[in-house]
């Protein structure tokens, strides 16, 4: 890190894995401790195909502090144009609902659909002000609201994959993180899994 | 209204893992300046934060040595990092970045 402010690096670019690292870990040492402390974008690229897909970038939009820096380092950084705004949402159903004691299943179902619409508007909202954000940092983009299907970080790449995207851009931390960490449980579950680079920017970068 | 043309710092060490992400990353990333770093322990500087009271002269001397010796196949490698970057004019600068860190360590 002290290297990347000698240089005021716009970016540091990591493989997943180093020399150092243990041959069963998945990420290395080196590239945790570096996402976890750099306050710059990191690019984190895991071992995978010498040939680019040439879809649009996927860039993770939760509406969280760090989600504008992150279309802002998409755009800036990254060499490709287009982008898909994608927003998690997660159902009702998922979040814990139960049946209500006393009510008509009737009822308590289209009270759970009219909360998950709501719940999807939300998130289209959500997609499309990223899509605005994306626009004017020169992005070609499109909103996606998309109904979480594990987790959101497997959303997210399953949604990647689906598009041919090259990479997949996150903030740090977003909604769901506890305020202590800088990485937050998303980026820090894509950098350790995706076949995909990754580029993780924090809400302070940009 | 791409206007950031600022550097990108490389890490290398030498793995085959490192060298595909240099040059993936040279697909990726709009067209800038790279710098690729290869980070290395100065056992000499490490030394400085022992218990100095044992060493010789001749200790200090060996220790310098062989930092020199790793410094040039620091340089080394960091060289081979950039020429993996082909693939944008820019991305052809290395810089070797010495870690004088208190305790040994694996390179990286």
């Amino acid at each position: 890190m002290t290297a990347a402010d000698a240089v005021d690096a716009a970016v540091m670019v990591i493989g997943s894995r180093g020399q150092g690292a243990v041959e069963s870990a998945l990420l290395g040492s080196v590239s945790s401790g570096l996402l976890h402390h750099a306050n710059r974008p990191v690019l984190v690229v895991p071992p995978c195909e010498e040939v680019t897909p040439a879809g649009p970038v996927l860039v993770g939009f939760d509406g969280s502090d760090a989600s504008p820096a992150a279309v802002d380092a998409a755009a800036k950084l990254l060499s490709v144009r287009e982008a898909v705004i994608a927003t998690v949402w997660m159902p009702y159903r998922r979040v814990g609902g139960a049946g209500v004691a006393g009510a008509s299943v009737a009822v308590v179902s289209r009270a759970v659909e009219e909360l998950d619409s709501s719940i999807r508007t939300g998130a289209e909202q959500t997609a499309h002000d990223g899509v605005r954000l994306a626009a004017a940092a020169g992005l070609e983009a499109r909103a996606e609201a998309i109904q979480m299907s594990a987790r959101v970080w497997c959303t997210l790449g399953d949604s990647a994959e689906a598009h041919g995207s090259p990479a997949i851009v996150v903030g740090s931390r977003g909604r769901g993180s506890v305020a202590s960490t800088v990485l937050g449980s998303t980026s820090a579950a894509l950098v350790h899994h995706s076949h995909l680079p990754i580029l993780v920017v924090p809400s302070r970068a940009g | 209204m791409r206007t950031d043309t600022a550097t990108a710092l490389i890490a290398y060490d030498g793995s085959e893992d490192a060298a595909a992400a240099i040059r993936h990353a040279g697909r990726l990333l709009a067209p800038r300046q790279a710098v690729v770093v290869y980070v290395w322990e100065s056992l000499a500087g490490m030394l400085l934060h022992t218990d100095a009271a044992g060493l010789t002269g001749t200790m200090r001397e060996a220790a310098a040595e062989l930092d020199e010796e790793d410094r040039r196949y620091a340089e080394r490698i960091a060289a081979e990092g950039a020429e993996l970057a082909p693939v944008r004019p820019g991305l052809t600068r290395s810089r070797v970045r010495c870690r004088a860190a208190p305790r040994p360590g694996p390179r990286y």
